[in-house]
């Protein structure tokens, strides 16, 4: 039998209060299908979000046992006997696991996060990549956008205005792609207190992401840019 | 595309905090086998020592070295937590850089007339 502490607000709770709920995990059964029992068996009220169910959406991201995970993609066997889950941190709770996650969004777009080419398309036919130049993005392209890896950076908690590890990454994955031509700009709009230069390299982001993308590495190479950008006037 | 407002000097900080840092490695161990190797340290060894212009230059280029790094890693901290307050925070530390250099180079100087 495992007590599954939820961190419930808004609604009939005026303070972040946490509520237990007992249940008898079966065999390869996920964070989110035991909260799905809580659901449906004692408690209608609760509020989570989920899509996918398969690792793929990120929308069910939240603080498990002191980390942050996909619940779709949690094994509550491998949890122990009692469970604490709590929403994405740094984000406004709009009800017990449910964050609103505008902010990230609004971030996110703010740094256009699509390919960028001012050069006219090859006649009648896309523009092609080579396996090499492709390559380049093989990790960073994985990004599900869950927002675990900005929710444990530090300083997305002290810098509300800071991009923060998944926005940077998402930069470095344009940036890094042989068919976008906007290098220049990507670089500039990360050489800000508020860009890279915030990241200290503490590595939490790296530590949660479910997708094991190596966003520290990311940011360095976009701090590499915005140096190239700046000292030999081309990123 | 501007995602966030362009900051000129936050590039350069973060420069010089690396370089001063590499420097202090190679700064502090000269200053600690001088102190500590080359003989017995009395105020007139050092006193002789700094009347050599060179060594006058060293002291005071590693003294300038530590306060860049040192108040600069400070307000690094307070600007942290601190991410829109105003810039009076830089102004300030800038202020202690230059009051910690000037401070330094007249007590330097000063040993020399021993």
């Amino acid at each position: 039998m495992a007590l599954v502490r939820v961190l419930r607000q808004g609604g009939e709770f005026d303070q972040p209060t946490f509520q237990g709920y007992r249940l008898d995990p079966r065999p390869g059964q996920t964070v989110l299908e035991a909260l799905f029992d809580i659901l449906e068996t004692q408690d209608g009220s609760l509020a989570f979000r989920y899509a996918c169910r398969g690792a793929v959406c990120g929308s069910c991201a939240m603080h498990i046992n002191g980390k942050y995970r996909l619940a779709c993609s949690t094994q509550m066997q491998d949890l122990g006997e009692t469970i604490e889950i709590r929403p994405l941190g740094h984000y406004p709770v709009i009800r017990d696991l449910v964050v609103d996650m505008e902010p990230f969004f609004a971030q996110l777009r703010s740094i256009r996060p699509y390919l960028i080419n001012d050069t006219p398309a090859p006649e009648g036919k896309e523009r092609l990549q080579s396996p090499e130049e492709r390559k380049h993005l093989d990790e960073i392209i994985d990004c599900i956008l869950c927002a675990c890896c900005q929710s444990a950076c530090t300083m997305t908690l002290t810098d509300p205005d800071y991009l923060g590890p998944a926005v940077l990454t998402k930069i470095d994955r344009f940036a890094s792609d042989s068919r976008d031509t906007a290098l220049a700009g990507r670089a500039e709009s990360v050489d800000s207190e508020h860009g890279v230069w915030r990241c200290h390299g503490i590595f939490n982001c790296a530590e949660v992401c479910p997708k094991t993308i190596n966003q520290p590495h990311s940011i360095a190479k976009m701090k590499r840019r915005a140096l190239k950008r700046r000292i030999l006037g081309h990123a | 595309m501007k995602a966030v407002p362009a900051d000129g000097q936050a590039l350069w900080l973060w420069l010089f905090q690396r370089v001063t840092g590499a420097l202090l490695v190679i700064g502090i161990g000269v200053h600690f086998h001088v102190g500590h190797y080359t003989g017995l340290l009395t105020s007139e060894s050092v006193a002789e020592r700094l009347r050599q212009a060179a060594w006058l230059g060293f002291d005071l280029v590693l003294v300038a070295l530590l306060a860049f790094h040192g108040i600069n890693g400070l307000r690094n901290i307070v600007r942290d937590y601190n991410p829109r307050g105003s810039r009076i925070i830089d102004i300030v530390a800038a202020a202690l850089i230059i009051a910690m250099v000037l401070y330094c180079a007249r007590d330097l100087s000063a040993f020399r007339s021993l």
